[in-house]
């Protein structure tokens, strides 16, 4: 059967009707030859060619594609049919596009952030190397091993193919004359051979490139940066690129998607990791060199053997690990070398972000659910007020086959008219989201665009969940006996689906208040949070770092540099103070390392209440009074401590507490490391009141202060906090010139002030409280819109007994209670088991919160208070509809 | 709605003889639906009445695979119409339905008379 025939079978009709005309005029012709009246003759025509209109169904229905064309009309119908209703339409539509949208655009986020694979051959055959148990030396960050011992593993297990290293950094990458601060990864030489990771252009690196220290200044750029930066200039290869002021050869750029093993912070530029020493300040080659044991700043990544599971590696590794422990003089220590799998590579973020898109998903999760509900509630009221309409088609001799169908096409033509629409609402939630996460802070790496596997997931939870409530009251309807069915008089509602109903608009009532509870609990964390004191003075103040190493500066001259950005910053009109300190406040780097201090032993620290690390900052002088840290006792630091010998701190009173109990801890000593025979070199000057430094939720850790000047150029990076007399956005631009001033080849990053970081360290809790808030919303939304879609039905089925009742005398206000009644009893029966439900819950976002307890009255109160009032209001509306009911127009109306 | 492939002749008639009594009448030259149904029913001296109208949807189900094809011209008594016309291909279909039926035949009537063997 020809296809075009089908599109065109309505001229092919045109054509037969001409042709049986043709035939009758013939007919007609002949039989008034034979002698026949004109009338008897067209007459007999007719007889002789028998029923004109059903031949040209035959041939249309030869034309037809059978079960094509009942489909398209099915599919016409339900858009009349829905277009009949617009208010059921929008509300399954809206409820359907807020269900998909919301779980598309978070399980969209959260798949690249937990979920998603590296792109490199194998990954599940990666996994990390990591120390556990007692630690000894120094480490720059979690899950790092020295060099020394990286090498030794590198070279000597056997349970993997291969054993890559790296490390994560900024760099200042310079090119014709312009200087940026990338991040970019030192890595180890067999780096892209135990990844698989081909070269798009040039080469990557082989074990050639990392044998020598300081031989090897090549550079591979990643794919993206190469494309972004470089306009994918195939011509780049060979050129040279200065990192941190020393110039790079570029060999090679990196297969296209592949950016580093660290997701959300995509690197732009790799060189050898034998390069180390040549990039980085000396302080730091010093405690964490290519070889020194025990100074941690390696990732380690192996590649399984195939058959070699993750527990015979760890097995297999603790003996060559024992041997290097021991080589490096630390005898028996009770720790392991762990793995674990690292297919999705190294993310800060997961492991920052987990919880919280965790709670999010379960959020969202019961959004899409409300959703659903809501579908299935609107799809059991239509098809209960259809009953008649399906009895009446069935009458005329549809078929019960086309009957489902036709609920089916429906069902799906809904929920992809709410897959479209969630699909724009994921993709701006998406885009929101990530503009609210990136807020100021480094790019996360992460792409807006929803993913179509979740999208295509999401619409078939909601097509099945439409397809089952869609149908479940259309094989209902279809076993109906039609002569009553036919009769009856009111559109009476099958007593099953009105009991469904009423559950389900319960259970809306139950998830919808879970969620204002929670959106409630997170919203008063967040305020806790940003009203907490964090022991100093975060208004009008302006932070920004500036990292001299980037530029190449050796020890002196980074030094002078410190010191004439800060008395060029002191002598600007406006400015009040100004400080710096290698640890910035409320950010995230840290230097937390444990400490040996004179006169306090070993044993007793073991017994310690508290075993968090003892966190260490170096700061200029005037930096307590530009931050506003009480000093409690003793003294800041002065000039004449910048030319002594003798090292002085300041502590913290958690410090102080830990480590000296009741006695003063000026004229106290100690020294960094854990290890036996440290030196206590470094004297307590002065004791400070308890700040919050990186964390605004944790108690203060015990806290040193060294002075700056006596670290003797081991500072490369630095961030300047400046206290300002006037608006300290002001400042900016004058702050900027100075800088300018001072040096003109010193990128200075992250100019803000300490409020706006502030914001910035409660990113996390700001996202998932204005989701929670948007969720606990759009759930109590959804529910009201069951509510009134529930009551709306009801009052419109009771129309003539509500006739009745008023006829026979009730007034208007008891049938507003009549439909209050039961609005009441629902929204009751829903809180009542939310609260019980709440009580379990609590403990999944327990660690989310602060200062707040999971039970909190007031929240759970005012949650149930905000529901209840949308969800009378909800009801309010048909239940004055119902008091509003003419009694002789109602029963005259049947 | 009818069913496809309705019975086109009244009477009991063997699936596709229909197809080959047209085929037949046009193997004499083009004619249009009345002078094929006419040709049919004098042709089988009256034995096979044809109810005129069922030869449409064979005539457009024959066109539809190519056996046939047909063009708009007048009729002996000046009236437009629809001619039809056997297609080479449709000459071969003719050949090929007109032996096979003559084997059914020579068949049956062996089951049916055995003494008169050929």
């Amino acid at each position: 059967m020809a296809w075009t025939r089908f599109f065109r079978r309505r001229r092919w009709d045109e054509e037969r009707s001409r042709e049986l005309e043709a035939y009758l005029q013939i007919e007609t012709d002949e039989n008034m030859a034979r002698g026949m009246a004109a009338e008897d003759a067209r007459h007999e025509a007719h007889k002789k060619l028998g029923n004109a209109t059903r031949i040209r169904e035959e041939i249309y229905g030869m034309n037809s594609l059978g079960l094509v064309e009942t489909i398209w009309r099915d599919l016409a119908y339900a858009v009349r049919q829905l277009r009949r209703s617009p208010g059921f339409t929008s509300a399954a539509v809206l409820s359907l596009a807020l269900g998909i949208g919301a779980n598309t655009a978070i399980f969209s986020l959260l798949d690249q952030v937990l979920l998603r694979p590296l792109p490199v051959r194998d990954p599940q055959q990666l996994v990390l190397l990591n120390w556990q148990g007692t630690f000894y030396g120094h480490s720059m960050g979690e899950d790092m091993l020295s060099y020394p011992l990286y090498r030794e593993i590198r070279d000597h297990n056997q349970a993997f193919g291969g054993v890559l290293g790296y490390h994560h950094l900024m760099f200042g990458v310079g090119y014709q004359g312009e200087m940026e601060r990338l991040p970019g990864e030192l890595v180890s030489g067999n780096y892209f051979d135990v990844l698989g990771v081909p070269a798009f252009l040039g080469r990557t690196f082989s074990v050639h490139d990392d044998r020598i220290p300081g031989g090897h200044p090549v550079a591979v750029l990643t794919y993206d940066f190469w494309v972004e930066r470089f306009h994918s200039d195939r011509g780049i290869l060979g050129r040279s690129i200065v990192v941190n002021g020393l110039p790079f050869t570029i060999v090679g750029v990196g297969a296209r998607g592949f950016s580093g093993m660290e997701v959300g912070g995509p690197v732009k530029i790799l060189v050898p990791m034998m390069m180390r020493n040549q990039v980085t300040a000396e302080s730091w080659t010093r405690m964490f060199g290519l070889d020194t044991p025990g100074g941690a700043w390696v990732r380690v990544l192996g590649r399984l053997k195939s058959g070699v599971t993750p527990m015979q590696a760890r097995a297999s590794l603790q003996p060559l690990f024992h041997s290097m422990l021991e080589r490096e003089g630390r005898g028996k220590v009770p720790a392991t070398l762990d793995v674990k799998p690292a297919a999705r590579g190294y993310s800060e973020a997961r492991e920052e972000y987990q919880t919280s898109l965790r709670v999010l998903m379960g959020m969202v999760g019961l959004v899409l659910l409300m959703a659903c509900a809501n579908v299935a509630n609107l799809l059991l009221a239509r098809a209960a007020g259809r009953r008649r309409e399906i009895a009446v088609r069935l009458a005329l001799g549809a078929s019960r086959a086309r009957i489902i169908r036709q609920a089916l096409v429906e069902s799906v033509l809904l929920a992809l008219m709410g897959g479209a629409a969630g699909l724009l609402g994921a993709m701006w939630m998406d885009q929101v989201l990530l503009d609210v996460l990136a807020a100021g802070a480094t790019p996360l790496g992460l792409q807006a665009t929803p993913d179509f596997r979740i999208l295509g997931f999401m619409l078939m939870v909601s097509t099945i969940a439409g397809v089952l409530f869609g149908l479940a009251p259309a094989l209902g309807t279809i076993r109906v006996d039609l002569v009553p069915a036919l009769k009856e008089r009111a559109r009476g509602i099958a007593g099953v689906g009105s009991r469904l109903r009423r559950g389900l608009v319960a259970a809306q009532v139950l998830v919808s208040t879970l969620l204002l509870i929670a959106a409630g609990l997170f919203v008063r964390s967040l305020f806790n949070l940003r009203t907490v004191d964090p022991g100093f003075r975060t208004q009008n103040m302006i932070e920004f770092s500036i990292d001299p190493s980037l530029s190449g500066y050796g020890p002196e001259r980074r030094q002078r540099v410190f010191q004439t950005v800060l008395e060029k910053l002191r002598s600007l009109p406006g400015v009040d103070s100004a400080g710096l300190g290698i640890a910035s406040v409320l950010g995230d780097s840290r230097w937390c390392d444990e400490v040996t201090v004179a006169g306090y032993g070993a044993q007793a620290q073991d017994k310690a209440q508290d075993n968090l690390t003892p966190c260490h900052n170096a700061a200029s002088p005037g930096y307590l009074a530009t931050l506003g840290i009480p000093l409690l006792a003793g003294r800041d630091f002065s000039a004449a401590d910048a030319a002594s010998k003798n090292k002085v701190a300041l502590v913290n009173e958690a410090f102080a507490r830990r480590y000296f109990g009741w006695r003063s801890p000026l004229g106290g000593r100690f020294g960094f490391g854990k290890d036996p025979g440290t030196k206590t070199f470094i004297e307590i000057v002065g004791v400070i009141k308890d700040a919050k430094y990186s964390s605004l939720r944790d108690a203060s850790p015990p806290q040193t202060i060294v002075d700056y000047e006596q670290m003797e150029g081991a500072i490369f990076e630095a961030t300047i906090y400046v206290r300002t007399r006037i608006d300290p956005r002001q400042m900016y631009a004058s702050i900027r010139r100075a800088m300018q001033e001072v040096d003109r080849g010193l990128p200075f990053y992250e100019l803000r002030t300490l409020d706006e970081q502030r914001d910035l360290l409660l990113t996390t809790e700001r996202v998932v409280a204005s989701l929670a808030a948007v969720f606990g919303i759009a759930a109590t939304v959804l529910a009201a819109v069951g509510l009134y879609g529930l009551m709306a039905f009801h009052v419109a089925q009771r129309t003539e007994e509500i006739g009745i009742r008023m006829a026979l005398g009730a007034r208007s206000i008891n049938v507003t209670w009549m439909v209050m009644r039961e609005v009441l009893t629902l929204v009751g029966v829903g809180a009542a088991i939310s609260l019980p439900v709440s009580f379990v819950m609590a403990g999944f976002v327990r660690s989310q919160l602060y200062e707040i307890r999971p039970n909190d009255p007031l929240t759970i109160g005012g949650a149930m208070l905000l529901l209840g009032l949308v969800a009378a209001l909800a009801g309010f509306i048909p239940a004055r509809r119902a008091a509003r009911v003419d009694p002789i127009r109602a029963l005259r109306c049947e | 709605m009818p069913k496809r492939n309705a019975a086109p002749l009244e009477g009991e008639m063997l699936q596709g003889t229909l197809d080959m009594l047209i085929l037949r009448t046009l193997a004499l030259g083009p004619a249009h639906g009345h002078t094929i149904a006419y040709a049919i029913e004098r042709g089988s001296k009256d034995v096979l009445e044809v109810e005129h109208g069922s030869l449409y949807p064979a005539l457009h189900r024959i066109e539809d695979r190519g056996w046939i094809a047909s063009f708009w011209g007048t009729s002996e008594n000046n009236r437009k119409a629809r001619y039809y016309r056997l297609t080479p291909s449709g000459r071969k279909q003719l050949a090929a339905q007109t032996s096979r039926w003559d084997e059914l035949v020579r068949a049956i009537n062996r089951v049916l008379r055995p003494a008169a063997t050929d």
